[in-house]
């Protein structure tokens, strides 16, 4: 086994999310430092075979934001192979897609990684710039929220400002509601008069009500617990009295 | 042949079992020789899977001539559970379509860089002559623009004459071809029993303009349609995908008013409505392809039970009431119905489902294949 300081390597420290295991040496690649990058090392042990090969032996798995930075300090390598063995296909979309990736802030980048988001989930940055605030707020979010408010907000980049899209963005619930109103504004304003109305309905004591959407669906959720057959009837009961009430929820005039 | 058509293909593979067949011997006859090309395997074995939103923009340039080698007889994608849909089959007789609608749902299904033509037409008819010899009692509608517009290439292809001949021989079929171009010359001499439907897929002029690029305008379309009819053919009209805009109901009505008044109700067999609706996945696409200011991509959709992306219930059921009444409203003999609508809307919007209105009973029957 070959060693060389590191001090004599260039460092293709391209900020793999997982840290590199304290017991395992720092790896050269002819003298490229490809892992353990951290200050304490001085030496890495030198192989002499081929990079791509070397780093794939070293990373099994590496998520879009880790190669894209990897792809700006070394553009020339073979990505076609290295896209196939992370199951990624290499073409002109990846290229743009690395590119893009590498200009969003760290912190969007570390959410992207841990995220595992995919070619299409970070298709939206295609589409046009949004402001790295925007990308760091959707951070707070799970993958699933998070890459719905990514396309709404580029979606919405379009018509708005971005002050208007981060309006709100200091509370996280009112904010994916804020950008939810302002992508669906027929439906957000059809839902809210529903909802005001079903508010205003005097529903039985003991029974909820509320206006809910599913999917392409809308309507009144009516929840209660009925204790004995008799409180099931009592509700019941109460409920179809309030059948013309109901009835105006969906016929105001 | 228009020279838009020639012109709007850079290159023509030809896939070496095909180079006798009919239509690749007209394909030498209509196109420049150094855009053809003889190949031993399929072009770009790479580009396998998902296909990039320029490689699918470019596979519509890059006409691919081959054997199909699966069945070409195959049952409607709407018969699946949870949707009412018309009993129908479809005939592949290609994949990718040469226009360009931001909409079109091929973007979330192709996978492959090419726009295939099937040169092997003729075992799609041996298919079909094996069910028809096997229930002959039987009736069957089929149609052939699932995967393709069925007539937008058939100037080159010519295979609405074999199919308009071949269906000749058994008139308790229904043929259908559907479209959104306006290539109708090329099969009007042909001698039929009276069961071709020829079918449009209409929307008003300022969604043609916006959504449904490369195909024929609105007027090029009723023209094409009236061609039709003036041979007797049976039309049908495909209100299909409606599509929401702040005027959408000055706009429909403008086009129910160009329907009605060049055609009666005893000319069009039926009058499909639904309203835009695509899958999930295909929206980063769409996006990609046609920008952010296209009423699709604009728009408030959500994802039903079925999975795909349509605008809420409640904006649903009120579109396909106002065309409903606004044909009903030149005649009662109209025939209107939804196609790829969960049963939930034909109750609210019809107050039955398909096969409890007389009308469309005969329509909507299911189909005996029994195979
Ligand atoms: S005509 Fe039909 S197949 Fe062709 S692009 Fe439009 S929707 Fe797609």
């Amino acid at each position: 086994m070959q060693f060389i300081e590191i001090s004599q390597c260039k460092t293709i420290n391209f900020k793999p999310l997982k840290p590199w295991p304290k017991h395992l040496p720092s790896i050269s690649v002819r003298n490229n430092l490809i892992a353990g990058f951290d200050s304490s090392r001085t030496l890495a042990v030198q192989l002499d075979i081929v990079f791509e090969d070397a780093l794939t032996d070293c990373y099994q798995k590496l998520t879009l934001p880790e190669l894209a930075r990897l792809y700006k300090i070394k553009p020339d390598l073979r990505w076609d192979f290295l896209c196939d063995f992370y199951h990624f296909r290499w073409n002109s979309d990846l290229k743009n897609i690395f590119e893009l990736l590498t200009e969003t802030p760290p912190k969007f980048q570390n959410w992207a990684s841990e995220k595992d988001l995919g070619i299409k989930d970070l298709s939206p940055l295609k589409l046009s710039i949004v402001s790295p605030q925007f990308l760091e707020h959707i951070t707070r979010y799970s993958k699933q929220i998070g890459c719905k408010v990514l396309e709404w907000g580029i979606e919405l980049s379009e018509h708005h400002s971005s002050e208007r899209i981060l309006q709100n963005s200091e509370n996280t619930e009112r904010w994916y509601h804020d950008i939810f109103s302002l992508r669906h504004p027929i439906t957000a304003s059809r839902d809210q008069n529903y909802t005001n109305r079903v508010i205003s309905t005097p529903w039985p004591r003991q029974v909820d009500a509320q206006w809910k959407r599913v999917g392409d669906k809308a309507g009144i959720e009516v929840r209660f617990i009925s204790v004995s057959s008799a409180d099931f009837q009592k509700k019941s009961e109460a409920l179809v009295k309030l059948q013309s009430k109901v009835e105006k929820i969906w016929n105001p005039n | 042949m228009e020279p838009q058509l020639i012109s709007q293909f850079e290159k023509i593979f030809i896939d070496q079992n095909s180079a006798e067949s009919a239509v690749v011997q007209r394909i030498y006859n209509i196109f420049p020789h150094n855009k053809i090309e003889i190949v031993n395997e399929k072009p770009f074995p790479d580009a396998f899977g998902i296909l990039s939103s320029n490689e699918f923009s470019r596979s519509k340039r890059l006409l691919y001539v081959t054997e199909h080698k699966g069945h070409f007889f195959k049952r409607c994608p709407g018969a699946k559970p949870g949707l009412a849909c018309c009993n129908y089959f479809v005939l592949n007789l290609g994949l990718q379509c040469n226009m360009n609608c931001s909409y079109c749902y091929l973007q979330s299904y192709i996978n492959t860089p090419l726009l295939t033509i099937y040169s092997n037409i003729d075992r799609a008819l041996t298919e079909l002559k094996e069910v028809a010899d096997r229930y002959p009692q039987h009736t069957y509608r089929v149609g052939t623009g699932e995967t393709t517009d069925s007539l937008s290439l058939d100037e080159i292809t010519l295979y609405s004459r074999k199919l308009i001949s071949f269906f000749k021989k058994y008139p308790r079929w229904t043929l259908e071809l559907k479209t959104k171009s306006s290539k109708v010359d090329q099969f009007l001499d042909v001698e039929h029993a009276g069961n071709v439907i020829c079918g449009w897929s209409m929307n008003p002029q300022n969604i043609i303009e916006r959504e449904e690029h490369l195909t024929a305008n609105l007027s090029q379309r009723l023209d094409a349609a009236g061609k039709c009819l003036s041979k007797k053919f049976k039309l049908s009209f495909h209100l299909d995908p409606m599509i929401w805009h702040p005027e959408w109901k000055e706009s429909y009505c403008e086009l129910v008013e160009k329907i009605s008044s060049m055609f009666s109700p005893e000319d069009a067999e039926y009058i499909t409505v639904g309203a835009l609706r695509f899958q999930p996945e295909q929206r980063h696409m769409m996006r990609e392809r046609f920008g952010l200011k296209s009423l699709v991509t604009q728009a408030e959709v959500f994802q039903g039970k079925d999975g795909k992306m349509r605008y809420d219930i409640e904006v649903r059921n009120e579109m396909f009431e106002f065309i409903r009444n606004q044909f009903l409203s030149k005649s009662r003999a109209w025939r209107v119905s939804l196609c790829m609508e969960v049963p939930e809307t034909w109750s609210m919007t019809m107050a039955s489902t398909p096969r409890q209105i007389p009308e469309l009973k005969e329509l909507f029957a299911p189909a005996n294949t029994n195979c």
